[in-house]
């Protein structure tokens, strides 16, 4: 599904954000990819979405190199390949449903369609009351929900999230989580961002652990944790 | 629907900048409401006259030409080749003229008749530079006491209308390019202060587009509003004048304006301010939003 080979990644400041990073993510996956800040999690997940490109390497999505894409392919990219950020990026004059519904109108969907998609996608998320809110109007937690509903609702192949629990508190950002393993198993492939490891431990998933724009370790399914807890042992 | 809504939406969110983009559009195509109008009258204005007899010849009060002198007038004249229309009017039809012209004031009626009116030979030619020629030929005949001549008339008028068309496509010109530049800032504006909704956009897939379109159709929607305006505002002024236009015009066929002219009108002012609205739209989106 996602293959990264041998992938750098320098800005024009000089600054090596990736250095020779491989890894590969397959369909339906749930991945965290951990580090401190300036490991390069946040670099990985515009690569992916083609915000940049690679300095050197290869960055393939369902088999496609996207340093050979053409410039027309990107937005359907960023479709498949959606996005929850850090500080959620709603537009605060428009409701919640139609922060939810932008994402269906880019797409070309009709507009009973779309009526339908937010309302279900609403219940999913647990804000089936709140579609005519304004943004303002919600608590973190709330609007990191409305952010991820706008990232599902045109049910994409792939969702990514960077820092999605930043902003919010240990139990806000659990329940997002919890959200984020329950699009899992509806068959997205889920890669998420942090540098919170206390809730990385809650979950038995792959992790990948970055530092200076290395991978240092790749932990399989539930490996992170019993490591952890040998680590806490000794 | 959902463009209308999304453009009236749109609009809302900056009247102010709407509405100098409007009005500037109005303006602009008041003018050529106007200067449309003013063609449209002036080329009737000239075929009024061209039409009319441009070379009236009179001879002396009271006396008719005979049949044989008549025709012989007339063969004169038509072997030039240049001769478009002729008409004889003898004393009786003149005061029959007379008569009809002054029916309401019984005291000229009283006053003239036939015998103090002189006939007359009317004609007008085919190219309006042939004129003199048959001046020439009516002025050597013995009967004739005095030739009025059209042509100065005609020419002057005609050289007015073109220097009305010319000086209006020189203001058009400008004022449309003004209004595309005014469309194309405003829309510019509207592009900067927008900046992070289109980044998230962006972010989340949209085409470049479906980026640029509401702002074009924004554009449209100016050019839509302003030409209809334009139109009405012209509309009315015209119905507001026409009474002191049709006293001033007289005799000459022009008003009222026909109404399958003034929608002839509204539909060029339409697709004009389309364009206009199109183009500053386009060129705004092009200039302001990079891919």
């Amino acid at each position: 599904m996602i293959i990264f080979q041998k992938v750098s990644k320098q800005f024009p400041d000089g600054t090596l954000a990736l250095d020779q990073v491989s890894f590969q993510v397959n369909e339906r996956e749930f991945v965290f990819f951990i580090g401190p800040s300036g490991a390069g999690k946040t670099t990985i997940m515009r690569l992916l979405r083609r915000e940049i490109l690679p300095t050197k390497g290869t960055v393939l999505v369902k088999g496609k190199n996207l340093k050979e894409m053409e410039k027309e392919e990107v937005p359907l990219l960023r479709r498949q390949v959606s996005m929850c950020f850090q500080d959620f990026k709603l537009l605060y004059d428009r409701t919640v449903y139609e922060n939810i519904s932008l994402s269906l109108e880019i797409a070309g969907m009709e507009e009973e369609k779309i009526e339908q998609r937010v309302g279900e996608t609403l219940k999913n998320v647990g804000l089936e009351k709140k579609g005519n809110f304004f943004p303002v109007q919600l608590s973190g937690g709330e609007l990191q929900r409305v952010g991820i509903a706008r990232a599902i609702v045109g049910k994409p192949k792939v969702l990514i999230a960077d820092e999605p629990t930043g902003n919010l508190d240990p139990e806000s950002g659990f329940g997002i989580l919890k959200l984020f393993k329950e699009i899992n198993l509806a068959g997205t492939t889920v890669l998420v961002a942090t540098h919170n490891v206390q809730i990385v431990n809650r979950f038995k998933e792959r992790v990948v652990l970055l530092k200076k724009g290395k991978i240092i370790s790749d932990h399989k399914k539930g490996k992170y944790q019993l490591k952890k807890k040998k680590e806490d042992k000794k | 629907m959902n463009i209308l809504r999304k453009t009236w939406t749109q609009l809302r969110r900056s009247p102010f900048q709407g509405l100098a983009a409007v009005m500037i559009t109005t303006l602009t195509l008041l003018v050529i409401s106007v200067f449309t109008l003013l063609s449209f009258g002036s080329i009737q204005v000239l075929k009024y006259f061209e039409s009319a007899p441009q070379v009236i010849a009179f001879f002396e009060p009271g006396e008719d030409l005979s049949d044989i002198q008549i025709a012989n007038i007339r063969a004169q004249l038509e072997k030039t080749g240049k001769l478009n229309q002729f008409r004889y009017v003898s004393t009786r039809e003149a005061e029959a003229i007379y008569k009809e012209k002054n029916k309401d004031n019984p005291l000229l009626l009283e006053l003239v008749d036939y015998n103090i009116l002189p006939a007359s030979i009317e004609i007008s030619s085919v190219e309006l530079d042939d004129l003199v020629d048959l001046k020439n030929i009516l002025q050597v005949q013995e009967e004739v006491d005095e030739v009025v001549y059209y042509e100065d008339i005609v020419k002057s008028l005609s050289n007015w209308i073109n220097s009305v068309k010319t000086l209006g496509a020189v203001v058009i010109s400008y004022l449309t390019l003004e209004s595309v530049l005014v469309i194309l800032v405003i829309i510019g504006m509207q592009i900067a202060s927008r900046r992070d909704e289109i980044e998230i956009q962006k972010l989340l897939g949209a085409t470049a587009w479906f980026i640029r379109k509401p702002f074009v159709i924004a554009g449209i929607a100016y050019g839509l509003v302003g030409s209809f305006l334009a139109w009405s505002f012209s509309y009315l002024l015209l119905l507001y004048s026409t009474p002191f236009l049709a006293n001033w015009l007289q005799d000459i066929p022009l008003l009222p304006v026909p109404f399958w002219f003034m929608m002839a009108v509204l539909g060029g002012e339409l697709i004009l301010g389309t364009v206009i609205g199109a183009i500053g739209g386009l060129i705004a989106t092009r200039r302001f939003l990079k891919d």
